[in-house]
């Protein structure tokens, strides 16, 4: 092959665009589109309209969920398919003796309606400003949720999916209507009642569950719901303070806000003055990270060992756990920071308790639950994630506080997690240089 | 046909347009009273006068507290900002504050804070006081020039001396959140430079003011003296500021002198110039290594493209096999000879490949990063001046003094040693810096180059190489051309260069920490017009738009990755950066970068496609 000639990227370009000008050849401009790119995954049949529509289904529920017309499509294609089967059901109970030959499934399967009715959830966060869309939106979810149970009764899916719906509920379409002097009075519900109903119905799922051995639904969809109530708790506990801007994560004690207090009627006091959910939101997670265990034990897949390719089940395994062990840090923070006032602050030397716990008492406790929110980070920790490191090292610090100055239990956490912070600040550039320089002096 | 500029209606003007002439009190109001304390301002005067690297100054709480909270509302709640992001800068900018006082009663009305602080700063009052403590001479009232920033995580603004124009005192108003101290690993401090000689910034800044709400940082315009950087911002916080520049007074104001505005734009622009001309100070060199003629005679012969066994055993110890093979070389050389680019992804064999990620990844986690040049220790040095480039890197040779004692010696005085990889690899006892030397050595051998002969089908006449590594929060290289004639005089070389950038970043093995380019570390190409001297006059930062495909001056951009071999033909009207890389990055870009001299494999041919391109250049200079 004979050379070209050598005209440099530059020139070449040059050259090629002024051939293009020269040519009379009008190209179409590339449409911008609201197209969006669905992926069907191996199993999905494109011929199959259910599989069509779960894969669209799935790239909204993947997405940043902005797009109403996404949505709107969706719920399009849900009437449409409900039609046709409710079509061919009454084609056949008028003549049954003719064989169907309609491919479209008579009886739609539990997920169809479970997609039917988030996609009808979801357009009520288009609409935040109108309460009453919002609760139209709401209740017509609902009520496509029971009519998939009247035809899929116990559906584990149906069930979460319920469970889910109630939660959203909540935040969207009751508590955006609240002020800090809101009643409970006509119209105005008692929202830790809702919140009842919505966890009764997670439960059943669960059980459902436990009793078929099939816990496949354990996953990062359904993950989501306990998060959605974790949410709702942390709204419920901030209700009335005002809005932070931007990162508080670095936020320093005396910047706390103080908890606006709520009268007994209100209809959030229910839910803020109770330590009920959080403890029902950690038992729940516990049993999540358990059904997950049984799903990876099915598989034959250990979460202690490294895979080449990581089953998606193991990232999903990390983050349930890291989300245990910061409740645990959590729950630790009163105890801990008892026992450090009682032990080290001078002002309470003559104080025996605090918050009703000796200062053995405090000691005692807050070892334990640091101890168990390491064992829990420990397992969360992602090799490719310093962050997930440096939540093991920052408990072990903690735990190290709670033993006597200088003790050998001190200075081995400390040692241990000094390595663990050297490296992460290596891999992060500094980020955590202040921690550490902290420790080392 | 009514004429092209609006007739005023002056009766009507006076209800629309806000009180502009705020008198003496008002003016005093709107300032920290303290401003206007004789003793106060002397204090700032002996600040400024004994301040370091170059003349500066900076007062807390400047304005009233009120007035300027509601400025920052006015801002947040009535402009909208715009990301910009070129070589140089990360930012969300608002639109030019300086025609305020043309804007209707409507705009007015959303910004009377605004337009009282403008007002306040570019007062005679206040504009005296910035007179007396930077004892800079009169400023100007009638030319403002403002704008409003802020830089969110992400941004930040690399070594610059604010040299343009009129440009006499450059100040910067901080407005982060009123009531939040802003601490210094937020980022977004304003770090000052001090210079090796004028022109030439140091690589390690000397001074870092953390910003607080209503503190104001000022320096005289200093031509080749007063550089300075935005350090990124690392979190999800708004360092919102306000920052503008004093002139020079204009026509019919006090202080006004005939022709120093003249004398002060040429002064600068000629500074500018220097600047860039002023190469003795740039490291590395893009100095490459003659290939002897005898050498050159083996590639002239190498019609054949045969190897011999051995040179296929060589190359098989780094390259993947598969590039050795007959139908993936023509492959590759119709794509370069078409494209005069061609990216080769698994370019080294897997357990050469796979060996040196470890290591470097080891060295990553086990080894702090070179925070400033001082720690960065053989066989790295680190590259400069910072207002055009800072990344560390190894180029055979060794390392030498960053001042201008240093500069002088390995410039005019000392050996000038060839580059020698296999020797730093021998005295090295550092894993990664013996691979990679390892590496620098295959890349500079007979069979290579053989190779890439077969690709480009260009002999190569000379070489760099470098092996280079950019670290998180600190290295770039801004928009460079290269010579204009690049072909050596009496040679048969073409005016081009062949340059390879091979790719060697382990954590772009996660494709989730480059590809979005919000790390930065990205390298990019971008045609200048036509390729002569008159488009580089405009010292304005290349401008692009990232994430606009169809943006033709784009040629090509590379995302950070891992064992990927870029080849280009690179010409004169290439400009070429490589992005500053994020402090949040989840490790160092490194790469290696070689650059060849070449010349056709057929001379017969290439004469005729010289006067060809000969004439093309006369018919471009008529055009």
């Amino acid at each position: 092959m004979a050379p070209k000639r050598h005209l440099g990227l530059g020139k070449a370009a040059k050259s090629k665009k002024q051939k293009k000008e020269d040519s009379s050849e009008v190209e179409t401009p590339e449409q911008q589109s609201n197209e969006i790119t669905v992926e069907l995954n191996e199993e999905a049949d494109a011929n199959d309209e259910v599989s069509q529509l779960r894969a669209l289904w799935r790239t909204h529920a993947k997405s940043d969920k902005d797009n109403e017309l996404v949505v709107n499509g969706i719920i399009h294609e849900c009437d449409r398919l409900l039609r046709n089967s409710n079509l061919a059901k009454n084609n056949e109970s008028e003549d049954t003796s003719k064989a169907s030959t309609d491919e479209s499934p008579k009886e739609l399967p539990a997920d169809f309606h479970s997609i039917y009715a988030l996609a009808l959830a979801d357009l009520a966060l288009f609409h935040t400003t109108d309460i009453n869309k919002v609760r139209e939106f709401f209740d017509a979810a609902l009520e496509r949720v029971g009519l998939g149970l009247q035809s899929h009764d116990g559906s584990i899916e149906l069930l979460f999916t319920k469970s889910r719906i109630l939660i959203n509920q909540i935040p969207l379409q009751y508590i955006s209507q609240l002020t800090v002097e809101s009643k409970v009075q006509g119209g105005v519900p008692k929202l830790d009642e809702k919140l009842d109903h919505a966890l009764e119905i997670y439960e059943e799922a669960e059980n459902q569950a436990r009793t078929l051995k099939q816990y496949e639904l354990f996953n990062d969809d359904n993950l989501e719901i306990l998060q959605a109530l974790d949410d709702l708790l942390e709204i419920v506990d901030n209700f009335g303070k005002d809005t932070l801007e931007g990162d508080e994560s670095d936020k320093e004690e005396d910047d706390e806000e103080e908890e606006v207090q709520l009268s007994k009627k209100h209809p959030l006091y229910g839910i803020r003055n109770t330590d009920k959910y959080n403890e029902w939101w950690r038992d729940h997670i516990i049993q999540f990270l358990q059904n997950v265990d049984k799903q990876l034990e099915k598989l034959g897949i250990s979460y202690k060992q490294d895979y080449e390719t990581e089953n998606a089940l193991l990232p999903l395994r990390r983050e349930i756990c890291k989300r245990i062990g910061q409740s645990y840090l959590q729950e630790a923070e009163i105890p801990s920071t008892v026992f450090t006032t009682l032990k080290y602050d001078e002002g309470f030397a003559d104080v025996d308790q605090l918050e009703g716990l000796t200062r053995e008492q405090s000691q005692k406790i807050s070892q334990d639950l640091f101890k168990i929110a390491l064992d829990y980070l420990q397992m969360a920790e992602d090799k490719e994630e310093p962050e997930s490191w440096v939540n093991v090292a920052e408990s072990m610090i903690s735990l190290g506080n709670l033993y006597e100055l200088d003790s050998e239990e001190q200075e081995n956490y400390y040692t241990e997690a000094e390595k663990i912070l050297a490296k992460a600040n290596n891999a992060t550039n500094g980020k955590y240089e202040d921690i550490l320089e902290n420790l080392q002096t | 046909m009514p004429g092209k500029r609006p007739v005023e209606d002056k009766e009507d003007d006076s209800n629309k347009k806000l009180n502009t002439a705020y008198n003496k009190q008002d003016i005093h109001s709107f300032f920290n009273a303290k401003v206007w304390n004789e003793k106060f301002q002397d204090d700032i005067k002996t600040q400024v006068k004994d301040s370091e690297p170059f003349r500066w100054g900076t007062i807390r709480d400047l304005i009233d507290d009120t007035l300027l909270r509601q400025v920052r509302k006015e801002v947040l709640s009535e402009i909208a900002f715009t990301k910009k992001e070129t070589d140089i800068y990360r930012v969300y900018q608002s639109g030019d504050l300086a025609n305020l006082s043309g804007l209707d009663w409507d705009d007015l009305s959303r910004l009377p804070s605004l337009y009282k602080l403008r007002s306040a700063v570019y007062s005679e009052e206040f504009r005296d006081v910035i007179s007396k403590i930077t004892g800079c001479g009169k400023l100007s009232g009638s030319k403002t020039d403002m704008s409003i920033n802020t830089y969110t995580k992400g941004c930040h603004l690399l070594t610059h001396d604010d040299v343009i124009g009129s440009r006499r005192v450059s100040f910067i108003l901080y407005l982060p959140d009123p009531d939040k101290t802003w601490k210094p690993h937020y980022g977004g401090g304003l770090r000052l430079f001090p210079a090796i000689v004028p022109n030439v910034p140091k690589t390690d800044h000397e001074v870092k003011l953390t910003p607080q709400f209503n503190q104001i940082a000022f320096f005289t315009v200093q031509p080749g003296l007063s550089f300075h950087d935005v350090e990124e911002v690392r979190v999800d916080k708004q360092r919102l500021s306000i920052q503008g520049w004093f002139h020079i007074p204009q026509l019919r104001e006090a202080g006004y002198i005939p022709g120093e505005q003249e004398e002060t734009t040429s002064r600068s622009t000629l500074q500018q110039l220097q600047s860039k001309e002023l190469q003795e100070f740039d490291f590395p060199k893009p100095f490459r290594s003659d290939i002897h003629a005898e050498e050159l005679k083996i590639y002239e012969n190498f019609a054949s493209n045969q190897f011999s066994e051995d040179e296929i055993q060589y190359l098989k110890e780094y390259l993947n096999p598969l590039y050795l093979q007959d139908q993936n070389i023509k492959g590759l050389n119709e794509i370069f000879l078409e494209e005069s680019v061609v990216e080769i992804k698994d370019i080294l064999k897997e357990d050469f490949a796979n060996l040196l990620k470890e290591s470097i990844k080891t060295t990553e986690l086990e080894k702090k990063t070179p925070a400033n040049s001082k720690e960065i220790t053989f066989p790295w040095k680190c590259s400069m001046p910072p207002h055009k480039q800072r990344f560390m890197y190894m180029d055979g040779r060794d390392v030498f003094e960053q001042s201008e004692e240093g500069i002088k010696k390995i410039n005019k005085i000392g050996p000038q040693e060839a580059p020698n990889f296999e020797l730093i690899k021998r005295i090295s006892d550092d894993e990664v810096d013996k691979k990679l030397s390892d590496l620098g050595s295959f890349l500079r051998s007979v069979a290579f180059r053989k190779w890439l002969l077969v690709i480009t089908s260009v002999i190569p006449t000379s070489d760099q190489v470098l092996i280079r590594r950019f670290r998180p929060g600190q290295d770039f290289i801004l928009a460079t051309k290269t010579d204009k004639l690049l072909a050596r005089p009496n040679t048969d070389e073409l005016n081009v260069l062949l340059e390879a950038t091979l790719n060697l970043t382990p954590t772009a093995t996660n494709p989730k920490n480059w590809e979005l380019g919000e790390y930065g570390g990205y390298e990019l190409c971008m045609a200048l017009n036509g390729g002569d001297d008159s488009d580089f006059e405009d010292d304005d930062p290349a401008i692009y738009k990232a994430s606009d495909p169809n943006d033709d001056s784009v040629l090509y951009t590379s995302q950070c990755k891992w064992n990927s071999l870029c080849l280009m033909l690179r010409d004169p009207s290439v400009l070429k950066f490589v992005k500053y890389v994020s402090i949040n990055a989840k490790g160092s870009r490194w790469d290696v970068s070689c650059q060849w001299n070449v010349k056709s494999v057929d001379d017969g041919t290439e004469e005729e496609e010289e006067e060809e391109e000969e004439e093309e250049n006369k018919d471009n200079e008529q055009a």
